[in-house]
């Protein structure tokens, strides 16, 4: 899932200062599941940006859609946002954009960052796992994506910085050359290593430029 | 007004130790319910006496389902389910033993006794070594807590100090060696807190506990999935609902205090005997709105959440989370953390008529509940699970005044310690109103049952 943290909220107040009429719209796929952009999120963001702007007289109201990243889903703000003059979206960056492109008139505010895809690894604590490189190589690494994991992205690894399992950039950071040489063992698949991974074609990364995905199978020719 | 559910539930009622405790519980069960005996290996107890059904040379491989349906496999030769509605832990009453006593009768010697960190079983057994050896020895006895909660205990004790042993009470580990420039005698050296200096005890014997293990029941937790709490509750009760460990694990209670747990738990399982059960609802998920994140289902501290798949489901995974009525203890905890608001309460009090400023728990305020002559309004909550982040933003917007939050005291949280997770929302609450320039702030405080009203008024600076 995409995983994104609230932005600091002086940052916030800052960007949201000037608008009287503020809707916080929270988003219920992935930044709910990571807790920070979902119905509950909203409200909260609501009540302190309400506190923050008591003098100013800001009025503020909080909702949550399905998914900010679809149009359709999107639907249901519409008859509510006469009333509002800014949109406070608690989404990741495509959730921003899909309301942005929705609503063509009413500015729209970024209530999070969004800081990579990942999972979490256990209650509150999440980790990043791909990188959308647009060439997966899981099957050579036992199932450790070196891309995203390794903090050199290195393709044949690992580095001198390997030192007991971690990576020389933060003692808390694992090696991801160092996991997968022992999923590797584990699996009895160490002759995987000795295979060259030839250099990579980042043009299916965002080096090609923004991307494009067309499912075959789906659209009739002619009606693209 | 309360909602209550009738649940069906399976009678039957897995019993799981393999010592005298197990045998006498399992007998007094199967006069009231089917009940399964089992242990991983043959008790040496007569079944005759024992009506219900036994299971031995088997271990405990998984527990599934909730109280009143648990499937629990039995790992013999090949794994054997077993249904039943509840399950009762019998651990071998285990701990440490001393070690280093004098095989034979001894006079004349200095005897040093290191009890640190040590049970109250340690000084069943300890006592009445050193009532006897102190009658023709020296005794000294180095110890962090002298330990009389059982039997006798004050009078064992006072009868030691009367016999002349000395107890020295620290709480650094003494240092033990050979005497410098005597290497065939022993001392140790020890910081006396009661004088407040380093003293130097030499001795002829030393007696020290010592570790013995058995089957500690602790082995059981993970698979149970039992709280850290769970190990000398009264009458065995754990976090989970349908799962009781029989409590004492020292093994200090006597025969007859023995029959009252056996009795308690007997009179526990017997509310399922009839196959019915009428359980209180407290939560319920709203499955349209529930984004299944899973936040409830790993948090909940009695496992009352479950996955529940159903093609009715509008939502994008056409499967839920769910709140089992039976397991449920209605702490609040999953309502005040789900990020998508999707639990709501069965019966929802009505809103109170003046906005409160104190937030509190109703376990650690209950003596405030009929409190009067009290200047400030008061919400109470099931436990300090449920006072989530924005009902405290909510009442602080409201009120514009700075809001305190009640919780009960380290430890004494009957959810699991909700009164931590309360703690680290405070934090990052003041933290959040700090930084956008808001001077409200919530206050904290730890509060008991046991506590008058005038304890709050004190605390929140509104006494009279």
């Amino acid at each position: 899932m995409i995983v994104g943290e609230l932005k600091p909220v002086e940052e916030i107040v800052a960007k949201v200062k000037g608008y009287s009429r503020i809707l916080v719209v929270g988003c219920g796929g992935c930044v709910t599941v990571c807790q920070t952009g979902g119905a509950r999120e909203a409200e909260t963001m609501a009540h302190l940006l309400g506190m923050a702007l008591r003098d100013l007289h800001v009025s503020l109201d909080w909702t949550c859609v399905a998914r900010q990243c679809e149009f359709e889903l999107l639907e249901e703000l519409k008859p509510r946002l006469a009333s509002f003059d800014a949109i406070l979206s608690l989404a990741c960056g495509v959730g921003v954009q899909a309301v942005a492109e929705f609503f063509p008139s009413s500015p729209v505010i970024p209530g999070l960052n969004t800081t990579f895809m990942g999972m979490p690894v256990r209650h509150g604590r999440f980790e990043e796992r791909c990188q959308a490189c647009g060439d997966c190589i899981l099957d050579l690494t036992a199932g450790i994506c070196p891309v995203a994991r390794c903090s050199k992205s290195l393709l044949n690894g690992p580095c001198g910085g390997s030192q007991n399992g971690k990576c020389e950039i933060s003692a808390e950071v694992e090696c991801a050359w160092h996991l997968i040489y022992e999923r590797l063992e584990r699996l009895g698949r160490l002759d995987n290593l000795e295979r060259l991974v030839l250099p990579k074609n980042w043009a299916k990364s965002r080096d090609g430029g923004p991307r494009r995905m067309v499912r075959e199978g789906l659209v009739p020719d002619g009606e693209e | 007004m309360r909602i209550y559910q009738d649940c069906q539930v399976n009678p039957r009622v897995l019993v799981w130790g393999g010592n005298e405790r197990a045998w006498r519980l399992a007998k007094v069960i199967s006069g009231q319910q089917p009940v399964i005996w089992a242990f991983s290996r043959k008790p040496p107890y007569p079944a005759t006496q024992f009506s219900g059904q036994t299971a031995w040379g088997k271990d405990l491989a998984y527990v599934r389902g909730k109280a009143g349906r648990f499937t629990v496999g039995l790992h013999g030769s090949a794994i054997e389910e077993i249904e039943v509605g509840g399950i009762i832990i019998v651990p071998d009453p285990a701990g440490p033993v001393l070690s280093g006593l004098p095989p034979g009768e001894v006079a004349g010697c200095s005897i040093l006794f290191v009890l640190m960190g040590v049970t109250r079983r340690v000084y069943t057994q300890a006592f009445s070594q050193i009532i006897s050896l102190a009658a023709k020895n020296r005794v000294w006895v180095i110890t962090d807590d002298v330990q009389v909660g059982f039997a006798n205990g004050e009078a064992l004790y006072s009868t030691a100090r009367a016999r002349g042993a000395v107890f020295i009470r620290t709480d650094r580990v003494p240092l033990i060696g050979t005497a410098a420039g005597a290497p065939d005698r022993f001392e140790a050296r020890v910081l006396d807190t009661g004088i407040g200096r380093e003293i130097t005890l030499p001795y002829d014997i030393l007696v020290a506990p010592r570790w013995e293990h058995t089957d500690d029941g602790l082995r059981y937790h993970e698979l149970l999935g039992l709280g850290e709490d769970n190990l000398d509750s009264y009458p065995g009760r754990t976090n989970r609902e349908g799962i009781w460990v029989f409590p004492d694990p020292e093994g200090v209670l006597t025969a007859a205090e023995e029959e009252v747990i056996i009795a308690a738990i007997a009179a526990q399982v017997a509310r399922m005997a009839t196959g019915r059960v009428r359980a209180e609802k407290y939560y319920e998920i709203d499955a349209d709105r529930c984004a299944f994140c899973l936040t409830c289902f790993r948090l909940c501290p009695h496992q009352a959440v479950e996955f529940h798949r159903d093609k009715l489901f509008q939502n994008l995974y056409r499967e839920a989370c769910r709140i089992d009525t039976l397991s449920c203890r209605g702490c609040g905890l999953c309502y005040a953390e789900c990020p998508a608001q999707a639990i709501k309460k069965v019966v929802d009090k009505p809103a109170p008529t003046r906005i409160p400023h104190v937030l509190a728990c109703e376990n650690a305020a209950a003596g405030l509940i009929h409190g009067q002559g009290l200047n400030y309004e008061l919400r109470l909550f099931p436990c300090a699970a449920s006072i989530g982040e924005n009902v405290i933003l909510r009442t602080l917007s409201e009120s514009n005044r700075d809001v305190y939050v009640v919780a009960c005291y380290q430890g004494k949280c009957q959810h699991e310690h909700q009164n931590r997770r309360l703690q680290v929302r405070v934090r990052r609450l003041n933290t959040l109103l700090d930084r956008l320039g808001i001077t409200l702030r919530v206050k904290l405080l730890g509060l008991s049952a046991a506590e008058h009203p005038e304890e709050l008024a004190t605390k929140v600076g509104e006494r009279k």
